[in-house]
């Protein structure tokens, strides 16, 4: 695939790209994977997983130019791809129960089971901090909130999870 | 227990991340990857400062005008998603500071939800009220780009549990450290419903 992007002075700032990492399909292929996983992990499908982060390639893509922090921006784009998802997938549980079910599957281990049914930004935030490994300023910038929300939302959502996995 | 709560989380996630089998598809062709000119730099400062006041006088516009959009996630038992309840509907609507901290809204949020003269509530985020803000202010995008989420106040509607207990509602919640005004939902929806309202005034 052709290298772009690292020419005429069309990228913004790289600092939260290690060396050598200065095109887009660099992005690409270092970042779909464990995008993916994120969310797969946020939506419980692997093949939306897949599609929501095609599509936040795209948003990259399309701001290429201006963005400053590729990878953060991608991060953010897939999170809120998924809260999008999550959103769509109330609405439509909401209307016709009897159709959309939730996510989790019988295999699915019941910690996972709980974060699934957390309230989306408790189930993002506990993502990001315990799978991704973000710091609390990381996932703020990424949930648009501010640290001490942060670990508010990992507060109550591990609250929750304890009351589940507790006899 | 928390730490024990921790790993097992960190564990099963890893776990479930592991399972899912990923085959990086080859990426859009190259001609696709086409690479936009970088956005002009913003305005200096003053614009900035010329908007963040402006945002004092559009507040009002922003949050009335806004019937739905991102928030956050039910927290509360008696908290439903923000386009759950249409402005019209909201028997008062109360205006956080912008610089209210999380605690002076989680505070506004357990009161609503423990409160008997409380049926329903929903919140709206930074998220939502710059979205509003955003469209609002589509012909100045100059403006928008000055404005972050953070320059704007989050918002609470409330649906009453009865009419007659609307008015101890709102002396409850005028006292409550971080709001800073409260109106009826009539009230709010009378305010400026013209088309892009806030464009030619605020215009550069």
């Amino acid at each position: 695939v052709e290298s772009i992007g690292d020419g005429g002075g069309a990228l913004v700032g790289v600092e939260d790209r290690p060396t050598g990492r200065t095109s887009l399909d660099d992005l690409y292929r270092d970042e779909f994977e464990r995008m993916v996983r994120l969310a797969y992990l946020l939506t419980g499908s692997s093949a939306v997983a897949e599609d929501l982060v095609q599509d936040s390639f795209v948003r990259v893509q399309q701001k290429w130019g201006s963005i400053r922090q590729p990878s953060a921006y991608l991060r953010t784009s897939v999170v809120n791809a998924c809260r999008a998802h999550h959103r769509t997938t109330k609405r439509h549980q909401a209307r016709f129960p009897e159709l959309v079910t939730e996510m989790v599957t019988p295999e699915t281990p019941m910690l996972l089971d709980a974060l699934a049914r957390l309230p989306y930004r408790q189930r993002a935030a506990l993502v990001l901090k315990f799978y991704e490994d973000r710091s609390e300023a990381d996932i703020a910038e990424t949930l648009k909130c501010r640290p001490a929300t942060v670990r508010s939302l990992v507060h109550r959502g591990l609250a929750t999870l304890r009351r589940v996995i507790t006899p | 227990m928390t730490e024990s709560t921790e790993r097992a989380l960190r564990v099963a996630l890893i776990e479930a991340a592991e399972q899912v089998h990923v085959d990086v598809p080859p990426g859009p062709e190259p001609a696709a990857w086409r690479v936009e000119p970088p956005r002009r730099t913003r305005r200096p400062l003053l614009v900035a400062a010329a908007a963040v006041l402006a945002i004092a006088a559009v507040v009002g516009v922003v949050a009335v005008r806004h019937d739905g959009g991102p928030s956050v996630g039910p927290a509360a038992e008696k908290e439903v998603r923000s386009d759950s309840i249409p402005l019209t509907s909201a028997d008062l609507v109360v205006w956080m500071k912008v610089d209210a901290s999380d605690e002076q809204v989680t505070a506004v949020r357990d009161l609503l939800d423990a409160s008997s003269d409380v049926e329903s509530f929903s919140f709206d985020d930074r998220d939502a009220a710059y979205q509003e803000f955003s469209r609002i202010f589509s012909c100045n995008p100059d403006l928008v780009d000055s404005i972050s989420p953070q320059d704007l106040p989050e918002s609470f509607r409330i649906v009453a549990a009865a009419p007659e207990t609307v008015a101890a509602l709102r002396a409850a919640l005028i006292g409550e450290v971080g709001v800073d005004s409260i109106s009826t939902g009539a009230d709010a929806a009378r305010e400026p419903t013209r088309p892009n309202a806030g464009c030619a005034p605020q215009g550069p």
